[in-house]
């Protein structure tokens, strides 16, 4: 197997048209291409056949190298990113975008040995109902309860009452702990009802 | 292709990597705050990058598939075959700088590409950039046998009505055609040295000269 040869290096030779340094920028990158898009089409409960993952396969390079190059062009590195860390990005991207157009996806739902602990305790609580309301007569009271967390916890509580993720989802795209998930959630919940008690918006 | 592309595929990559500073990565969050499309692309992503920061000893991709993106860009043409040189000579009212490994020029000079081990020695397929009076232009040459290749002249701007394209090849002319947005292409000429004049109302916007042989 070669040695993979420094990415930048290897990226400027490819963008000058230099036909061996994109034979090797392929070789060096293909089989990870091909894992991430058969790894993406498991997540999502799609069962994808060799011959659709080597289209996908073929469709991202496609996408990488036409038009002169764009797509690979437009790299840049910022903030340390990597070349591999950027196209699978791209990869995992491509293949839920091809999989939602051919209706294979049917949910976000992680794999079957996750637990399946709701978030939302069904309850009376009135502040989840107050979380859970619709998304216009939410927002105003929202705002003002919410303005000042973090946009991250924001998120966390969007995550939880609006999109009603898992745990396990939620700590993945916030890159934490997902008991750092349950944690922040009493944490916040409790603030919260203190807030709306304060402004009255609880019965 | 998704249309909706909120948050940026590095600014991504770079946050699943932890490489983004407290304060970036609160500003991705207030991005995805404000879009539902973006919150399901953070969640959806972040399950699969979290579970293939390696691939498994066992996996394996077929050797054909792999192939076949590296046929993308073509092989290299055989000696002597379909193999062109280019020198530009730029006449009135032509200005350079030149993309794909031709240098810049300054008005009037020849340009030869080196014939040695440069990638752009030799092409199938090239692309260049020349703006002739005002007019920026795209051309592009094209290989399509040994003694046969296509030019397309194509503006980047649209152009001035009543702008007239002539190509003359050894001092005969081949095509003249009226310049629109969509350009013009002439196909099947043999290698040679060409003549593009643009002129408006019998006057010469610019010329350019491009010595095409084997």
């Amino acid at each position: 197997m070669n040695t993979p040869i420094d990415e930048h290096v290897l990226l400027n030779e490819c963008l000058q048209g230099n036909r061996s340094s994109w034979a090797q920028l392929v070789n060096q990158y293909s089989r990870y291409v091909y894992f991430l898009i058969h790894a993406t089409a498991k997540k999502h409960g799609a069962n994808l056949q060799d011959d659709e993952a080597a289209d996908l396969h073929n469709d991202f390079f496609v996408a990488i190298m036409e038009d002169d190059f764009r797509r690979l062009r437009a790299f840049k590195g910022h903030n340390g990113c990597s070349l591999r860390s950027w196209l699978r990005v791209i990869v995992i991207r491509r293949t839920i975008d091809s999989l939602r157009k051919r209706k294979k996806v049917f949910s976000l739902t992680s794999s079957e040995d996750s637990p399946q602990i709701e978030l939302v305790d069904d309850d009376n609580d009135p502040l989840h109902h107050l979380l859970e309301k619709e998304q216009s007569t939410r927002r105003a009271q929202l705002e003002r309860l919410t303005h000042q967390l973090s946009s991250t916890d924001r998120l966390l509580l969007e995550m939880i009452y609006v999109k009603k993720l898992k745990a396990e989802e939620i700590a993945a795209a916030l890159r934490i702990k997902k008991g750092a998930v349950y944690t922040r959630k009493t944490r916040l919940i409790q603030r919260l009802k203190n807030h709306a008690q304060a402004e009255g918006l609880l019965a | 292709m998704t249309d909706h592309r909120c948050l940026d595929d590095e600014l991504l990559a770079a946050y699943f990597d932890g490489l983004l500073t407290r304060a970036e990565e609160e500003h991705l969050h207030t991005k995805a705050l404000g879009c539902d499309t973006c919150q399901e692309s953070l969640a959806s992503l972040a399950l699969v990058i979290r579970e293939t920061d390696v691939v498994p000893a066992h996996f394996s991709v077929p050797d054909i598939v792999t192939q076949r993106a590296i046929d993308l860009l073509g092989a290299e043409p055989a000696h002597g075959e379909n193999i062109l040189t280019l020198a530009v000579r730029f006449i009135e009212g032509a200005l350079a700088p030149l993309a794909h490994a031709l240098q810049p020029l300054e008005l009037g000079a020849v340009a030869t590409r080196d014939p040695g081990n440069s990638p752009a020695a030799h092409f199938e397929d090239l692309r260049f950039h020349v703006t002739l009076g005002d007019l920026p232009l795209e051309i592009d040459l094209e290989v399509d046998g040994p003694e046969e290749l296509a030019l397309t002249v194509r503006p980047l701007n649209p152009p001035p009505s009543g702008v007239l394209l002539r190509l003359a090849c050894d001092g005969e002319t081949r095509a003249v055609s009226s310049l629109g947005m969509t350009g013009a292409t002439v196909s099947a000429l043999p290698p040679g040295s060409y003549h593009i004049h643009l002129e408006q109302a019998s006057r010469t916007v610019g010329q350019l000269q491009l010595e095409l042989h084997r």
